[in-house]
Parts: C-alpha cells; structure tokens; sequence
C-alpha cells in the first residue's frame, strides 16, 4: 500500500509521497527574500522554526503561482526526519532532503489517496523532458489522472 | 562489562587537559635548565601518571605504556639522574603528541609507538637501563607500598575468581556463554586498573589483553574454542606467576602475551565482514555514514577495533571530534547560579498561574517584568557556561612557536596577554586553526634569521605576541611579530605581476587595501613557499574561517618593523542583539556588532545631507566622509531584469518600484527627488576596519534574535547571514553587512575618505549634547562621546545591591545618577520617563537625566572655563546659562573603580596636549581619564615645544592646526633637536583627508581622528609601550 497527499497546482492534479511530507500549513504569510532564485518564494515560520517556501510552478517553468485563501504550504521531512520514519525503511536516499525545512507552495489540499503499491504507471512519453525529471509516474483514478512528483528530484534542482 | 561512554568522555577531558599542562610544563622546563623548579617536575610527574592511570584504566593499554615510559623519564629527572634539556623534552613533546593523535582516536588503540618508546628510553640512558627501569620501580613501590599490598590481596583473589569465571565459560552454551565472558572480562579489568595504579604494567598489560580477548567473546565475535580457552588458561597462569613476584621482571610473559594479542586480533578482523551478515539490523549496518550523530558515542566505547574496513576509516574521525565537542566543564558555581534562576523561574511561573487565576492585572504586568529579568539573566549564565578562556588555544601555540623557531633555526620569544578573555566554545574552536595559520605565518615570513636580526640592529630574539582583548561586543585577537614586515607597493606589484590587478587600479589600492590584497586566494608574497605555511592553506582560507563565524580580519605592517593581523570575533553565535530596520518593504536584522551609531536624518534635511561624489553618494559624519548604500536597492539589484518580464508577478517582485530598476546611477538621480521628503536613517556599519552607512527608512525596534541558520538556496544570494522569528512572529532576514559592502562595489580610501580634496567647513567634534536633571545648571557631554540616548520609563530601572541597572542590548548597564558626583546638586527627576545618555565603552553605563534640551555647536572659540571638580572638566555660558562639561570616563572610574578596563603601563606617564580648542583639550584629556596619566596642556605649538623643553614627557598629543605654530612645525622643530628623537609624538586631528601622510613625514608616529576615542587610546598605549621604537624618518 502506497499513499499519496494529493493537491492541486495550476489545474492539473499532483501527488506526494506521505513518508515525505510532515504536515501542510495555512500559513501562507510568506515573507520574500530578495536576491533570491525565482523559484524561491519566501520563508514562513511554522512553530519558531524557518521554512524556506518553494514556488513548484517555476520549477516546472510556468508563472509563479497566486497566493489565495485556498493555497497551502506543505512542509516535507527533513533527511533527520526522514531517517526516524517509514522512509528509511524504503532504502531510499534521504540525504537531499537536507537539514533545514522545506515547504512546496500549492493551490489547495486534495485528500490523501490510497493505492496498491504497483498501480503507480511511469510517466507517459510525451512529457517534456525536462518535466519528466520531477514525475515519479501517474496513476489514472475515476476520469482524473493523478501525476505522482518525486520529491526528492525537485529537491535538487 | 561496557566501559561507561560518560567515563570515557571525562577521561579524554582531562588527559586533554592534563596534557595541555605538561606540555607548558615541559617547555617550562627546557626554558629553566638545570636549575628547574622541583615543583614543576614534581607536578608535571603528577600529570603524565594520572593520564597514564586513567588509561590503564579504560584499557588503552598502549597509551598507558607510553604515558609510564614518560613518566619513567620525568621520573628520571625527579632522582636528578637526568637534566632538563632540549634532548630531554623532545621525546616528552613527541609522546605528548602521540597521547593526543591518542585521544581523538581512541578506537585505535593498536598505534605503533615504537619509535617514541624508543626515543625515551635512549633518554634514560642506554648503558644502564635496568637499573634504571628497577629504581623507577622502586621508586614506585616505595611511594605506593600500601597501594601495593592492597593491590597484591585482591588481585590474588581476582585471578582466582576469574580461574573460576573460565571454567564456567568453559561448560557454558547459549547466552551463558556471554554472561560469563561478561564477567571474566570484568574481573580482568579491575585488575588492570589496580595493576596501573601500583606501576606494576607487566601484570596490567597481560590482564588487560586476557580481558580483550574476553570481551570478543562476550561481543559475540569469536567462539569458545580450545584456541582461545587455551590462550586464556595459559595467560592466566601467567598472570598467577607474576602476582607472585610482581618485582621480578624476569619472569618471562611475552609468549603468553603475544598468543592472545594475536588471538584477539584475528578474532575481531574475522568478526568484522561475518557481523554485517549476522550481527545488528541491516537498516543500520547498510548505510553507517548516515546514521544520526548520536549512534557514534555507542561505537567509542567498544576499544577492540570490530568494524568493518570501510567505516572504520571515516568513523575514529567524527568519533574523535564528537568525543571532545560532547562535553564541557563547568564551574560549579555557574551551575548553583543556573540552579538558583531556574528556581526563580518555577516561582514566577507560580506567581503567574495565581495572577492569572485571580485576573489580577496590575500583578500581572510585575510578573511580566520579573519574567524578563529572570529569562534574561537566564539566558546569559547559559551562555557563559559555553564561554572558554582563549588561554586554553594559546597554550597550544605556544608549543608551536618552541618547535617552529627550533625548525627555523630562529629565537622566537612568544608573549602573550588576555589570555583570560572568553570566548563561545564553537568561536573558539573554530579560530584554533586559523589562528595556527597566522601563528606559522608570523615565524616562517616574518620574523627573520637571528643573523639577519642581529644585521638589522634588532635584537637577535624575534618577539610574537599574540593578544586577545574585549572591545565592545567584539573581542579582539592580534598576531604581531616585530620581523621583516610587509610593504605595500611591493603587494602592489605583487598583484599586477600575477594578473590580478591592472597597474592602474593597483596604484589607486589604498595602504589598508594594498595589506588586505594578502587574504586573496592565490596571493603569497613569500617567494619561497616553504614547508611550513604554504601548505596549501593560504590566508584566504584563514578569512573564509574567520568570516564564516561573523568575525573578520585586517593586516597592518611597516616595513622592517613587522606585522600585525587583528582578528576580530563575536563573543556567540546562537542570541545576539540587533536593531531591527526597514528598507522599502523589507524586514531586516542588523546585528549591534556591526554598528557604530544610527543617524537620523529628516525628511526636508535628507537631499542636502547626502550628497554624491563621482557616482558614489556620501554623508559628512563629523567630519568624515562616510559613503552610503541605500539597503533596499542594494537587495534588489540582482533580479531585475527577471522581474520586469513578469507583469503580474508574486509580491517579492512587487516590492520594486519601477524607478529603480534601472542602471544604479540613475535610480539615485531619481531619488534624490520627492520621494526624499520622509525621514530616513542611516546605520553606520563596520565592514571590517571600513566603515559605512546602511540607509534604511524605518528603525523598528531593538531585540535580542535567534539567528537561525539560511537553507542552502537562500545563502547564495550573499546578502543574508541568517533569518530569524521576531516578538510578533514575523521573519526578519539578518543583514551581513560585509557581504553587501562587497555587492556595493564600495571602495574605502585611507582613513575613511572616499574622496580627497573637498574639506568639509566642520570638520573640529564641538557639537554637544546639553541636558538637566530638573537644576538650574545645564550639564554637557560631546556628542561624539555618545552612542545612545535612550528613552527609560522609571519602571525599567532595576535595583541591585543599592545600586540602579537598565537592560541595555540584553545586558544590565550601570545607571549613574549626577547627584552622585556632583556635590551640591539637588535634582528633581519627572515621575514617567528619564534619559539614560549612554557614552561609547567597551563596557556600557548610562548617565541619567531628567530632559535632553539640545544639540549645540560650541563656538570654536568658547570660552571654556577649565575646572577642576569631580566629574566635571569645564564650564561655559550657553544662552545665559551655567553648561557644565561633564568627565563621563571619570565619572564611571569615581563610581565603579576598575569598570573601564585598565590600560596597563600609563599610570604616572606624563603626557602633553597641544590643541589650541580648549573644547578639544578637554575632550581629549576625558578620553585618557582613568589611566592614571599626569597630563599637561599647551595651546599651540609654541608653547608646547617651550613645555617641552623645560620638562620630560612620555608623549606629545598635538593638533595640526594651530595658531603661531602649527603641529607640523612643531614635529619638525623636535626632530631638530636630537634629545627628542625618542619622544613619541602623536597627531590628532579634525581634518583628516590627506594630512595623515604628511603628518607621518613630518615625524609623528601615528595620526587619528579628534573623535575616534578608541583609536586614539590605542595610538597613546602604542607609543608609550616600551618595545616600541620610533618610526624610521625617511630623509
């Protein structure tokens, strides 16, 4: 069993590993860091602790997205996080995750889907290569197609 | 039985220290010879054998063999059989260093020491070593006999019980088989530590490798086989052979020894590869690298070297360093004062929960004023407990300097001071190498061949002296030798000739920039790169060090006179003060380190005030030319040209005004237009020996932050040393402000001034700040003396021992009240609010007044009537009504006696001021108040040069400009005279673009601004330090 938190981002329907992600937060104050990379939208804060805020869409080399009442921050694990969880038991590399908190910038929070571990399908060819990076693989559910991001990529753009 | 890790941690923290000590003592000894001081030896043996015990101890057998072959030679020295010297302490420092390579890695207890073995015995002398070895047995008996008898009870017992332990071992199965291990092991180690303290290593030696190869088989790693019961029976019966004569070296052992060190060792490397199958979890075994730093300790403990090839090499690394970073000591009384706060806290709380409960207001907002005393007090003891003394790093170079001049064939004579000044354990560990660098640097390029000295009329003994001081927040650590020193055009060629400069833009490098071309990577003037510092590890990389903890360094030289490094430090890391700004939409944290003072400027005065000189705008601050970068466009600078494609794009690019997003020269011109009506403040900011103005549109407030440290991505944008969570919860990214002085291109001339030529009208520090405490009589205090005014509700004063503080940038400041000083005052202070004036120190206080009335520019030509009355240096009318000139330096010394630190070696100096401005001498004679100078004054050249040669002086302070006869003139008409040649003449001046040189030429030694009160103490300790000599007057 696999499941994923699924949210929304500029219309199309993402999906983040759970073992990945730490909590999702409505704080969306974000406050910028000039000089900044673009992608780089800000930090907020999240219990005293810094989180650096990244704009997902301009990874993808699309507009940075709108801040709405909807938008949510969800905050990954840090590689020390990972390391206490499930994630370590996968075998997988938890040393890009870093030490300091990182959070993705979404439009608004879908529910948490479960699935069996092998109904995730690999990426369709016509991705444009250089987004196919970032796709873990997509899953097609009742009419929509659920585009499951691998995490750790995007972490080291 | 596990060694206790905790065990292991004090035994690395005090060998270290017990090896630090011995090695001081060693030198020591060397430096003495023949008549050493018995105590010296005495406790230098004291050290060597508690490190050797506590190692025996733990069974590191093989450090424990070379601390008692140490100990045997100091023990040696003790009898008097040998006599300290050079061929008797080098084999002691070669085995200390041994001990320490030792100590950060102590899983690898199987280190060849052979040769320092080797080295020490040749010292005890070759011809008779048994006797030798038999008197230090001796020696050791007769001191320890009843340790001895008592050893020798129990022991006999112990082998017994661990014959027993054996046989149990022996029929055992299952999980029997490691209990009783366990057990054998355990029985064999008490015997080791019993054996050390009796000096009977012979017995401690065979125990503890019976007891290794016990504690495989208890780990599981090897079986109980007739090999290895074999060895154990064997060794044991051995061991019952010595208990029975433990004098008798005779007895032969080495068969039995050699059997089960080699057992054990091919045990454990058999163990190794089959553990990764069998042994721990393989989630854990299969990545060992990334395992959380908290499983390390767990791996120290085990001395017998079980892991597998890969990780043990990278393992003793981080094990070694973890070791010492994962304890400290602390005072005991520092704990009691935590103990004692924490206390306070759960009464608080207490307190709090009630008031609460009662919804009691008024007790309420007590509580919360007791909170923040008990917090901040708190707070602070939990930062000194991280506090070290730099003495514990100079101790280490001091060693260095012994092996560097024996290297170099050079006398260096290390001298050292502030040695008491503490710095955050993290600060102090990080500069230990950098430090080192410059160290190895000042003895390999700097000081010169005792020939060479001794050529150069210096004399043949090079002098090193490394110095650590407070300053302010900041503490201070210079490296000065007295060598060869560097010059500046040469380091201007140096860089044309490497390609790193066009000669032009060499030749425009100011002195202080020419010396500091010296941290760039791939610079090295030294022609030869030796072994010693060019290994690879340039000063580069000895600012990179210095910079990354928030410090920086400058270079100063005189050719042929030597070098001198400052290295200036934070005294932590973790909380510092910082003011909190604005610049345009921006949030940002400038830490109080960094900052000199704030001017205010408002809004209708902003355009005349900063003026633009050659692209670069500038701000006259008291007669300096101070340049200015405007914060905001300076964070902007680099992503507009992306934001301006977006038309609707995320607030970060919103922040920009379209204006600015143009060419730099431009936006300028544009601001310079309405928008300049607001009020804006410039931060004056130290970027290391520079300085320069933040302009900012908003001062926030003032708060101690957490500095929390950037995520990789952000610290790319080389602006931002930190981010940290204010009181109401926003982020504010914390400013370095070196960083932006390099991404504002600035370019800082000598002595601050951008541009030469233009003479600011007001360049003499006469403005003063007038205020009263509710009397008749004004009181007055230069306003360059001043680096706050701080607005105090009554309530903020706390009372402590009679006497009043105020939290000033986090810490308790002395509050002093005129009445105190001033004898015949009688003041009314206001109910609500007073002003606390506090003057520019290296330690804080505040002076209370009841209301601040001005700011006023004395005439040049006031009437200051000099006086001599507690506190106060003169008198003037101002608008018909009596100014009193306040002493502030003399006031704190009257109040609080020894509160400024004590500048050694001026007491009873005689010193003159020459300064035609009586405002000027006063000012001056305040700055030297306290340090116990007699001081004179004369009010031109004429009459100080009459002064002069009517009475000895330590030091003539002259003004440059004066009537009748000016400094210059004066400095020309002393060099005339040849019984002045070594009076240290020092200049003070308003004016300071261009005359320092021909000061300098003139024949003064130093020369600094009229208000730099620092700089100028330093100039007058400087000149009246004896080892100085007077500059060489070019002809």
């Amino acid at each position: 069993m696999v499941q994923f938190i699924s949210f929304d981002l500029g219309g199309t329907f993402y999906g983040l590993d759970v073992l990945v992600v730490k909590e999702i937060s409505a704080n969306t104050d974000i406050t910028p860091v000039p000089r900044a990379a673009r992608h780089v939208r800000g930090l907020v804060t999240i219990r005293g602790e810094v989180v650096l805020v990244v704009d997902v869409a301009v990874v993808f080399g699309r507009d940075p997205r709108k801040v709405t009442p909807d938008s949510r921050i969800i905050i990954l694990r840090t590689a020390a996080e990972l390391r206490r969880s499930r994630f370590a038991e996968s075998g997988a590399d938890s040393n890009v995750f870093g030490d300091k908190p990182v959070g993705f910038l979404v439009d608004r929070i879908g529910d948490v889907i479960t699935l069996e571990d092998d109904s995730v399908a690999p990426p369709p060819p016509h991705l444009k290569r250089e987004a196919a990076r970032f796709v873990q693989g997509v899953v097609h559910l009742e009419g929509r197609t659920l585009v499951v991001l691998n995490a750790a990529e995007l972490l080291t753009n | 039985m596990e060694t206790d890790p905790e065990l292991i941690d004090q035994f690395v923290a005090e060998a270290t220290e017990l090896l630090t000590t011995a090695e001081e003592d060693v030198l020591a000894l060397e430096e003495s010879g023949a008549g050493a001081d018995p105590a010296l030896i005495d406790r230098l043996f004291r050290a060597l054998h508690t490190v050797k015990g506590g190692a025996g101890l733990l069974g590191f057998t093989t450090f424990a063999r070379l601390g008692h072959a140490m100990e045997d030679v100091v023990g040696s020295l003790r009898a008097g059989k040998l006599q300290p010297g050079a061929e008797v302490s080098d084999p002691l420092l070669r085995g200390i260093d041994r001990l320490r390579t030792f100590l950060a890695d102590l899983q690898n207890d199987s280190v060849d020491i052979s040769d320092e073995l080797q080295r020490l015995e040749a010292v005890l002398g070759a011809g008779d070593q048994g006797q030798e070895e038999a008197t230090a047995a001796d020696e050791a008996s007769s001191t320890d006999a009843d340790t001895l008898r008592d050893f020798l009870g129990d022991a006999n017992e112990q082998v017994m019980a661990a014959a027993d332990a054996l046989s149990t071992l022996e029929e055992a199965k299952g999980a029997d088989v490691q209990s009783a291990a366990g057990e054998l092991a355990a029985i064999l180690k008490n015997m080791v530590t019993g054996a050390q303290k009796c000096g009977l290593t012979r017995i401690a030696d065979l125990a503890a490798a019976l007891a290794g190869l016990a504690e495989l088989v208890r780990d599981g790693q090897s079986p109980v086989d007739d090999e290895v019961l074999g060895a154990a029976y064997a060794g044991l019966d051995a061991l019952r052979m010595l208990l029975f004569s433990p004098e008798d070296d005779e007895i032969p052992i080495s068969d039995e020894l050699a059997k089960l060190k080699e057992l054990t060792e091919k045990r454990s490397v058999r163990a190794g590869p089959g553990e990764v199958s069998s042994g721990p979890p393989a989630s854990e075994s299969s990545s060992p690298s990334a395992s959380p730093p908290a499983d390390v300790p767990g791996e120290v403990q085990t001395p017998v070297p079980s892991k597998a090839p890969a990780s043990a090499v990278e393992a003793p690394v981080q094990a070694g360093g973890d070791a010492q970073a994962q304890s400290i000591r602390i005072p005991i009384t520092l704990l009691d004062r935590l103990m004692n706060l924490a206390t306070e806290l759960v009464l608080v709380r207490n307190q709090n929960i009630q008031a609460v409960q009662a919804k009691d207001i008024a007790e309420l907002r007590s509580i919360s004023q007791r909170l923040n005393v008990v917090t901040s007090d708190l707070q602070a003891t939990i930062m000194q407990t991280r506090m070290r003394p730099v003495s514990t790093v100079f101790a280490r170079f001091k060693r260095v300097i012994h092996d560097l001049g024996r290297q170099l064939g050079k006398k260096i004579e290390p001298v050292f001071s502030g040695g008491e000044v503490e710095l955050d354990k993290n600060i102090l560990e990080a500069i230990a190498d950098p430090l080192l660098h410059l160290v190895r640097n000042a003895a390999d390029h700097g000081i010169e061949s005792p020939e060479e000295r001794i050529a150069k009329d210096k004399r043949p003994t090079g002098r090193l002296r490394i110095k650590a001081s407070h300053r302010g927040d900041q503490v201070h650590i210079e490296v000065s030798d007295d060598g060869r020193g560097m010059d500046a055009d040469e380091l201007r060629k140096a860089a044309v000739r490497k390609g790193m400069l066009t000669e032009q833009e060499a030749a425009e490098l100011s002195e202080r920039e020419a010396f500091s071309l010296v941290f760039e990577p791939g610079f090295s003037t030294s022609e030869v790169v030796t072994d010693l510092s060019g290994r690879g590890v340039g000063m580069d990389v000895v600012k990179a060090c210095i910079q990354r903890i928030g410090g920086s360094a400058e270079i100063t030289s005189t050719p042929g006179r030597g070098t001198t490094v400052t290295v200036r430090l934070p005294l932590t890391l973790a909380i510092i003060p910082a003011l909190i700004v604005r610049a345009g939409d921006a949030c940002l944290a400038i830490p109080q380190t960094k900052i000199k003072e704030v001017v205010w400027l408002q809004g209708p005065t902003v355009a005349d005030a900063i003026q633009k000189v050659d692209r670069q705008e500038v701000y006259w601050l008291r007669g300096q030319l101070l340049p200015i970068v405007r914060l905001e466009n300076v964070l902007e600078s680099s992503f507009g040209e992306e934001a301006e494609e977006e038309d609707e794009g995320p607030p970060v690019t919103a922040l920009l005004p379209k204006a600015q997003r143009t060419e730099q020269g431009d936006v300028v011109a544009e601001q310079a237009g309405p928008t300049e009506q607001q009020d804006v403040h410039i931060v004056v900011v130290r970027a290391g020996a520079e300085q320069f103005g933040l302009l900012v549109n908003e001062i926030v407030d003032t708060e101690e932050i957490v500095v929390k440290g950037l995520h990789h991505q952000i610290k790319d944008c080389d602006a931002f040393a930190g981010a940290t969570v204010l009181g109401d919860g926003r982020i504010a990214l914390i400013v370095d402000v070196a960083a932006i002085a390099q991404l504002s291109a600035l370019r800082f001339a000598e002595g601050q001034e951008t541009v030469v030529g233009q003479r600011s009208p007001t360049l003499e520090p006469r403005t003063i700040l007038l205020f009263d405490v509710g009397t008749q009589e004004l009181f007055a205090i230069p306003l360059c003396l001043i680096i706050r005014v701080e607005e105090v509700p009554v309530d903020r004063i706390q009372t402590a021992n009679g006497r009043e503080y105020l939290e000033f940038r986090g810490a308790p400041i002395p509050l002093i009240r005129l009445e105190e000083i001033v004898q015949g005052l009688a003041p009314r202070y206001p109910d609500g609010a007073l002003y606390a004036i506090i003057p520019k120190s290296s330690r804080p206080f505040g002076i209370l007044a009841s209301r601040i009335i001005d700011n006023v520019e004395m005439p040049p030509q006031a009437d200051l009537q000099a006086m001599k009355r507690p506190g106060i240096t003169g008198s003037q009318l101002i608008d018909g009504r009596l100014s009193l000139m306040l002493d502030v330096y003399g006031i704190i010394e009257t109040v609080y006696p020894g509160w400024l630190p004590i500048e050694e070696g001026l007491a009873g100096k005689r010193i003159l001021i020459a300064d035609d401005s009586p405002f000027s001498r006063l000012l001056l004679a305040s700055y030297l108040s306290g340090t116990g100078l007699e001081i004179e004054f004369a009010s031109d050249g004429r009459e100080a040069l009459h002064a002069i040669r009517q009475k000895a002086f330590d030091l003539v302070i002259s003004d440059l400009e004066m009537p009748r006869m000016d400094g210059l003139e004066l400095a020309h008409a002393l060099a005339r005279d040849r019984r002045f040649a070594s009076l240290p003449l020092l200049a003070v001046t308003g004016l300071r673009a261009g005359v320092r040189e021909a000061a300098l030429d003139a024949g003064f030694w130093d020369c600094k601004s009229k208000s730099d009160r620092e700089g100028v103490l330093e100039a007058v300790l400087k000149c009246c330090s004896p080892d100085v000599a007077a500059p060489v007057k070019q002809s």
